[in-house]
Formats: C-alpha cells, structure tokens, sequence
C-alpha cells in the first residue's frame, strides 16, 4: 500500500512543477505516489512529462474545463490519492520522500501520530533573488511530541508567534494522516479545505481533531519562493496587491471575518488572523486573552518592510485597524519599530540554533537541488532509527 | 619582505600539486609568496610546469635534490628559503586561503608580540579517497581568542582533553608562525627547525611552548585535503594505513624514531593508529625536553579507550582492546594498566561517527552529495557558511539575523 500521497496542486508554472516531479521520481522508493493537480491553461507541458516518465508512482490530475480556484483544485485531489498518509506542497517548493521513513519510525514512538511536522527551510528561487540573500536551517534534529494545549496557545493565542502563528502542524509542509483528513471532511463542512489561507484553514482544524502531533526539527522539504509564488508578495507590495485582488476574487464567500477590520491586504498577519477568526467565528470558539499577542504579530509583520515609506504606511494602516477594533488603548500597545539596517551586514555562521547562510551555497538553481545540497548537512535520515530506539 | 611564506611539500603528487598551486595563484594579493618543494622521483614533471605552463614571480620552485628527503627532511630544506615574516605549510593537496596574511597583518595590529596564529580548517576528501561514505566539515564560527598557553600546554602535552588524539591548534602546518619565532625554535630544539617525523605535531609542540603569544581564529583560511595518496587517506582503510605506515617508517630511518623508546605501543597491529602515532611524538618530545608528564598516563589510558571505541566491529574492537592492553601491561610496570577499562562494544557510536549535521558550530557534509572535486572548490562553496573575511579583518561585531 502507498504510504505517502505528495499532493502538488500548480497552475501555470510548468517549469517549476516539472523540476520538483523529476526530483521527486527519482528516489527508489515504491511507497510514495506522486499526485500532481494541474490547473494551467495549457494541459500539454506536464501531461508530456508524465508521459515520458512513465512512472506508475506519477498521477497527473488534468486541468478543468475552466481555471480552478486553488480551494477547488486543492479540493479534488485527496479522493485521487491512496496514500495512508497525506502531504501537500506548492510547485515550486520540494519535499523529500524519505519522508515515508520518519512517518514510519515516528509512528513507532508515537503510535497514535496523526500529524507530523518538521523544520523549515526557505529557498528564494535565484530569478528573484536581490543580490546576496541569506537564508537557514535549524541545527537541531529532535524528535518531539507536542501537547495539544499548547498547540492551541500556539495557533488561537497567537503564542510565541511572529508575523503568523508558529505552529505548523497541518497538511502544508506537514503530514497529516488520511484518517483526520476524513475526520476533518466530516466534522466541519464536508470538504477538506474551506477558506481562506488554505494552509491555516487546515492547521486550525488539526489543531482541533488531532491526537498527536510530532515535530521533527530537521527539515524534510523546503519552502521555495518563485517571481509568481504568492511569497513573493512579501517582497513586493504591488505585486501584493494583485495577489489580494485574486485571493478576493477566488473566495467569492469573502474572507473578512466578522468584527475584525483588518484587510486581508494589510498583510500575513491580518490575512492569517482573518482565516482564524472566520474559523473560530464559523464554530462557535469564543476565545479571549489572545488580542496582545496578535497586536504583537501586527508589528512584527510591519517590521519586514524593506523601506520606510511602505513601514510608515503599513504601520498606519494596521494601528487604524487596531484602534477600530479595539480603542485607543490597544493600539498604544502597537509599537512597531522599523529594523531594516541595509548598513548592516547580515550574519552568517551558527547562532541560537540556526544556521545561516549564503542561499547562493553550492549554486543550486532549484528548490529540489537546493533540498540536495541542504540533506548533506543535515542529520541523517538513515540514523533516525537509531537514535529513538 | 613579503608578510606571508606559503610553503608547499610534495612528492610524487605531481597532479594535485599542480591543482594547489593553481588554485593558490588565483589569489591577485601580493603580500604573500608560495615555494613549492619538491621531493618526487621524477623532477620534470613540475620543472616543465614551472617552465613552460605556469607564470608567477610569487612562485618558486625547489627542485628535488641528489637523494630522497624523509618528509621532515624535505620541509627543513625549505625553511633557509623562506623569505616572508611568517611562514605557513600545507600538503600538495590542500588549500590556502592566501588572505591570512592579511589576518596575520591584522592581528599584529592588535596583538603586537603574537607569534603564532591559528584559525579553522574545512576538511575534505578528493573523490578518489572516498571508499565509503565520508564526512567533509566547515568550521562556521568566526571569533577571535587569545590562547590560555598553560591550558593548550595540558591539552597538547598531557592530553588533559582525553579525546583520540589532542588538539594541535598552533604551528606552522595549516597555521601560521612568525620567522622569527622558527628560529627560536632551531636554536632551543635540536638545531633544526623540524625534528619528529611527524611534523605537523613536532611543530606544534614546540610553538606551544616557545611562542609568546598565540592568537587563532575560528573562521576557516585553509583545507585539509586527502587525496587517494596522502597519508591521512590511511584513515579510510587499515591496510593502506598499515602501508603507509610502513613506507613513512622507511622514509624516516635517518630522523627520530617514529616509534618513542620507552613507550611500548606498537605503531602496527590493533594499536596502529593516528592516536598512538600522535602519542609517541608528544611523549617524544616531552621526555627529550623535560616537559612535565604528569597526567598523561591517565588521560592516555581514556584517551585509548576513544580510539578503541572507534573500531568498526565487535571483533575489531577486541583485537584493539587487546593490544592496548598487552601494551599499558607494559608501560611503565604496568602504572596505567587499571586507568585503561574499556567497556562493551557500542555499534551505535560507530554508525554516528561519520555523522552528517551542525554540532558545536561545525557543518558536516556528506561529501558525495557535494559538487566540489577539489579542495579550492570546496572552500569556495563552504565561504558561503562562514562570515565574509572582509568582516573578520574589520572586527565587526555588529550584524542582522
């Protein structure tokens, strides 16, 4: 049986999606399929290379009549897997199928895992890097159970969070076993994904169902940003824009959650905060205590402006929506600083439990070469067995 | 004069010794010059290099002389030549980031009466040393420290660290030490400036206790390269490392012993490893100059039981605990006999040895998943882990996460 469905949901950018599959198929492993929602506007690039592999592990869901919105292309691919065990990726991201060998052993530590996450690792495509960009890795390779209350302090109290909530246990870059998928489905609206940012719609709802979640700190799949991912909005405030205007237009439900004036606009925070507000609203999860941290996140998020003008204008635009949804008081707790020090050389070397370093390291021209280079200084795979037993 | 020697011994490794020099004349800094020594049984190969295909002034070529030199031999030859303020060796296949030269200048500036300078060294095996799966390692540190001289002499000496084999922070092997300092070092030690055949150790020995000061870096300037011929490639394999052992014996005839008198564990069988090679020379070298021991059989006796610890199998590690134990029963009336108390084989320390990952700010790779061919490269590709030099030499401390 197929232990692992890597579910790639793409849309018109071939190129990247390609590069991942071809990566992805040549691991000798036979207990991984590969299933690959296509929603271009041209079906022929990838149903060629599916063709040519001709590799039983490879599924390709052709495109609809008309364009998907990712909700709906997300959506139609779990009921075309057979894997035990369900993991989501974007087309220009990687993930290593030697993941099937964690999910095994974690599952012998922690037999009643339903969720699997691990560490991150982020690679900027080399067409929109800016000169020198550093990125990094965890050092750290523990294996850890995680109590559901935390997690829920983690997500809903927006805990030790920073732009968004650190907590990454969902289907996106994580694992989630097709049993909570099923649970998922039938306990909230008879669908998989919902609304909103996907990624956090799923997070909140594993959250929610789950009965264990194991965190692996070595990362196991990188986070690519390309000039069309919507990452690169975080980069681009124009480019941000557009990307709003089409998240707007693909959730025709809307995506502002009630009594929460924060635009989905202003930035990954309010964007976030909606999904989980909506949720929380949706279900009935009446919660208090979370708002300074959230205010925190607000800041934070306004400190990744890369210049002052768009920092003075997005600080604006939060700390408004701040004072309208909670006075004047909340809001003169929103201090955000500008930190962006282009004087300032970035560090690179090993420093509180990460490593940074030169994205241009081993000049890897792909998310899955960049994987490549990353595994060979990381923790092995093959050892995990013996170190949990 | 020029601030900085880069000496480069060879013999009969002609093809990486061309790679090195090579990679060291990419470098457009003139404050540094390389003298290449060579000790191979065919002289034309590097003489028609330096004649016909290669062009530096910064470089010069020794050519062999009317016998074979030992490999002490060959680099006490190359001392008299050496015209810079400091002088540094590396091996035919390694590399050298000809910038420390400019460290050098810069800790000079600091630290006026230093006299050795250290720094980290990125480890790589060429892809025909490579029989198994092998562990590159990038140093990713950057700080400065000024050595405690006594701690680094309880180290060194007495092996107070209790690990296989002790560290060698200081000396002209992949370090660098002042010319000034070298002489010092002939008139105090032997009349010469190198005496144990192993050098690198010899070196250290006795900068550790003749410098004035000694300062090192954490971020790495050079590469300890193993190729399929060098010496450290007897790591890989018992038998190549039995061969080698035997031909750097032979070389060696007309130098000090390999083998210490007195310290009874043979440089062959289950005690034949870089641990016991080290440990001959420090005792060596204190006994011949009345360094105090205390401590050594001791720590000695763990630091065997790390290197028995090593072995690759039940029956090896029995093969080793044996010798060692024939030879502490030996040593000194069998004084150290009960600190050598080896414990059951442990499997898992063996699989976790060649260990790819970050620990204690060290990157280790797994070098088949690697690009680089050549030590030049692999420096090249792991700068991009450590800071900029140009951060280092200004003293920055100051930086963005």
């Amino acid at each position: 049986m197929t232990l692992l469905s890597i579910c790639i949901p793409t849309r018109n950018r071939q190129s990247y999606a390609s590069d991942a599959i071809r990566h992805l198929l040549r691991s000798e492993r036979q207990d991984f399929e590969v299933v690959v929602a296509d929603n271009s506007d041209d079906p022929a690039p990838l149903a060629e290379l599916t063709a040519a592999t001709g590799d039983p592990r490879l599924k390709l869901l052709p495109p609809a009549a008309v364009p998907l919105s990712m909700r709906e292309n997300w959506e139609r691919i779990i009921p075309e897997t057979s894997g035990e065990w369900l993991s989501y990726i974007g087309d220009d991201d990687y993930l290593d199928p030697e993941l099937c060998e964690v999910i095994r052993l974690a599952r012998r530590v922690a037999p009643k895992m339903d969720c699997l996450s691990w560490g991150r690792a982020y690679y900027a495509w080399p067409e929109i890097r800016q000169g020198d960009e550093i990125t990094t890795l965890p050092v750290s390779s523990s294996l850890a159970t995680f109590e559901k209350k935390d997690l829920l302090k983690r997500l809903f109290f927006w805990e030790k969070a920073a732009d968004r909530p650190t907590c990454p246990f969902g289907i996106y870059h994580g694992v989630v076993s097709r049993t909570l998928m099923e649970q998922i489905r039938q306990t909230f609206s008879d669908r998989y994904f919902e609304q909103g940012n996907l990624d956090y719609d799923n997070i909140c709802k594993v959250v929610m169902l789950t009965e264990c979640c194991v965190l692996w700190e070595r990362p196991l799949s990188v986070f690519g940003a390309c000039h069309a991912s919507n990452t690169m909005a975080l980069r681009d405030r124009n480019l941000a824009e557009e990307r709003t205007k089409q998240f707007l237009a693909e959730n025709p439900d809307g995506v502002q959650a009630e009594g929460f004036p924060f635009g989905p606009d202003l930035g990954i925070a309010a964007s976030i905060g909606n999904t989980i507000e909506r949720f929380k609203q949706k279900y009935g999860i009446e919660l208090s205590g979370w708002e300074d941290n959230f205010i925190g996140a607000c800041a934070k998020d306004c400190e990744t402006s890369f210049n002052r003008a768009e920092f003075k204008s997005r600080s604006e635009a939060y700390g408004a929506a701040i004072a309208a949804w909670r006075g004047k008081a909340a809001k003169k707790q929103f201090k955000p600083e500008y930190r962006f020090r282009p004087d300032v050389p970035p560090f690179i070397g090993v420093t509180e439990g990460k490593l940074y370093f030169d994205m241009n390291m081993g000049d890897t021209k792909t998310a899955a070469e960049f994987y490549e280079m990353i595994d060979a200084m990381l923790f092995p795979v093959r050892l995990l067995e013996a170190r949990l037993l | 004069m020029t601030d900085l020697t880069i000496c480069v011994p060879t013999r009969n490794r002609q093809r990486y010794c061309i790679e090195t020099i090579r990679a060291l004349a990419r470098s457009d800094a003139r404050n540094f010059d390389v003298i290449v020594a060579d000790n191979s049984d065919d002289a034309s190969v590097l003489a028609d290099f330096f004649t016909n295909d290669f062009h530096d002034e910064r470089f010069r070529l020794l050519p062999p002389g009317d016998r074979v030199y030992s490999m002490v031999d060959n680099w006490e030859r190359t001392m008299p030549e050496v015209s810079g303020r400091w002088v540094s060796f590396i091996g035919d296949d390694d590399y050298i980031d000809s910038r420390a030269a400019d460290l050098i200048v810069r800790y000079e500036k600091t630290y006026p009466d230093v006299e050795a300078v250290g720094w980290g060294r990125m480890a790589f095996n060429w892809p025909d040393n490579r029989p198994d799966e092998t562990i590159a390692s990038i140093p990713a540190g950057s700080a400065t420290y000024v050595s405690d001289q006594a701690k680094l002499q309880d180290v060194l000496y007495r092996w107070s660290e209790r690990k296989s084999k002790p560290a060698s922070g200081y000396g002209v092997y992949h370090g660098a030490v002042k010319r000034s300092l070298m002489d010092r070092i002939k008139t105090r030690f032997g009349r010469r400036y190198f005496e144990h055949p192993n050098v690198d150790y010899d070196s250290a020995c006795k900068v550790t206790l003749e410098g004035k000061r000694l300062v090192s870096c954490q971020r790495p300037f050079s590469v300890l390269g193993a190729c399929g011929a060098s010496n450290s490639a007897g790591l890989q394999s018992a038998k190549t490392m039995t061969e080698r052992t035997k031909t750097f014996n032979q070389e060696n005839a007309q130098n000090v012993p390999v083998a210490c008198p007195g310290f009874p564990f043979p440089l062959s069988g289950g005690t034949m490893s870089v641990c016991v090679s080290v440990a001959h020379m420090t005792y060596w070298f204190c006994k011949t100059y009345d360094v105090d021991l205390t401590g050594f059989g001791e720590n000695f006796a763990v630091s065997a039981m790390e290197e028995c610890a090593s072995a690759r199998d039940q029956e090896h590690y029995d093969f080793k605990v044996a010798a060692f134990r024939e030879a502490f029963g030996k040593w000194e009336g069998g004084r150290f006999a009960a600190d050598f108390a080896p414990g059951p084989y442990n499997p898992e320390r063996v699989a976790f040895r060649r260990m790819s990952g970050v620990f204690n700010d060290v990157i280790y790779l797994q070098e088949r998943k690697v690009r680089a061919q050549t030590p030049h490269e692999f420096y090249r590709f792991g700068e991009h882990a450590v800071l900029p030099v140009k951060h280092v030499l200004s003293g920055r401390k100051v930086f963005t996460t």
